[in-house]
């Protein structure tokens, strides 16, 4: 018998980066291993400095992505979820480093969570569907490092050229490619 | 030569014996003297290398003048893996110090396999991407300093300074 409540968590996730080249099969896989959850007005999804639990498709709603700074925390981006959702937490899939910065809700927030543990199981019995994942995850990190290369050395270059480079534009780019 | 023991390199570790046989069909020897480039900056990435014998170093052109060590690597280990992952463009040269064996694995060939949904490979860049994914923190680490160096500027941003923090935060 269907399960609709499952049916729309593989169609939530198959909007998803990441997920998009997984078969239908695939996603069956996952949408069993995942949960949907809910979080209310400034509510921490990730935590800086922790060890990664999860990563999250979010398909509702509003977060900032904070760092810690002497005295409390500085809001470095904001994320605001459009008509495909938002993955937040990929990085936590594959490295076992606290995250790099807290993810908190500025209202009420809907998401799928997938569990790294799930993920690592699936990692460990051969499971094409986690590998396909594993794959898209990484390709998104490698071009973001080569982006951030490519910012930084440009900025050097600048400096060095005009003396008086974009220093905010440069800032703008560096947050934006933010990964937690 | 001796053909490589892929089962001696992290990246390799995971894969079965199997596994390893089938990307062993695909390596192909190489040799590099003393000097030269075994990938030239912005230039193509059509393999990447498993590393048996020598050392290599990697350097950047950042600023004209300025040609930036910004490593050194001895075998048993890879280069290029990266272009498996982006365009297949080099970032950076690697030039062999010392004469340097290798075997390289054609990147259309290794994606072809991936493709196919090859245990193998797919191990491979789930190894790479645990690597990245660390790589990544480390960066963010540095992305952090670099911001709090920029909310600073109004207290006199000295560009200099900043050229020196960004190089020294970004390892170049």
């Amino acid at each position: 018998m269907s399960d609709p409540g499952r049916e729309a968590m593989e169609r939530d996730l198959r909007k998803a980066e990441f997920f998009e080249s997984l078969t239908d099969d695939e996603l069956a896989e996952f949408a069993e291993g995942a949960e949907r959850v809910s979080f209310g007005v400034g509510e921490a999804m990730i935590r800086e400095g922790r060890e990664p639990e999860c990563m999250f498709v979010v398909t509702y709603g509003r977060m900032q992505v904070c760092k810690k700074v002497p005295g409390g925390e500085k809001v470095i981006a904001r994320i605001e979820v459009g008509e495909k959702p938002t993955v937040v937490g990929e990085r936590g899939m594959l490295a076992k480093s606290g995250a790099s910065a807290t993810v908190r809700t500025r209202g009420r927030v809907e998401a799928i969570k997938v569990r790294r543990e799930t993920f690592r199981r699936m990692i460990h019995d051969e499971r094409p569907a986690a590998f396909k994942v594993s794959y898209r995850i990484s390709r998104t990190i490698a071009e973001r490092l080569t982006r951030l290369d490519e910012e930084v050395v440009e900025m050097i270059r600048d400096v060095e050229r005009k003396g008086s480079p974009d220093v905010e534009a440069f800032r703008d780019r560096l947050t934006t490619e933010w990964t937690i | 030569m001796d053909g490589p023991r892929l089962d001696e390199i992290p990246l390799f570790k995971r894969l079965d014996p199997d596994e390893r046989a089938e990307l062993e069909e695909l390596l192909e020897p190489f040799y590099f003297d003393a000097g030269e480039a075994i990938f030239e900056e912005d230039g193509p990435e059509g393999h990447f290398f498993v590393l048996t014998a020598g050392t290599v170093e990697v350097h950047k052109r950042v600023l004209p003048r300025r040609n930036q060590t910004l490593a050194e690597m001895s075998a048993p280990t890879v280069v290029g893996e990266m272009g498996l992952l982006t365009d297949p463009k080099a970032a950076a040269s690697v030039v062999a110090m010392t004469s340097v064996e290798a075997y390289g694995i054609k990147r259309e060939d290794f994606l072809r396999m991936l493709d196919e949904n090859s245990i193998a490979a797919c191990k491979v860049v789930y190894e790479i991407g645990k690597t990245l994914a660390e790589r990544m923190a480390r960066t963010d680490d540095s992305v952090a300093e670099i911001l709090a160096r920029i909310e600073e500027r109004d207290k006199n941003l000295d560009l200099d300074v900043f050229q020196d923090s960004l190089m020294r935060e970004w390892g170049l």
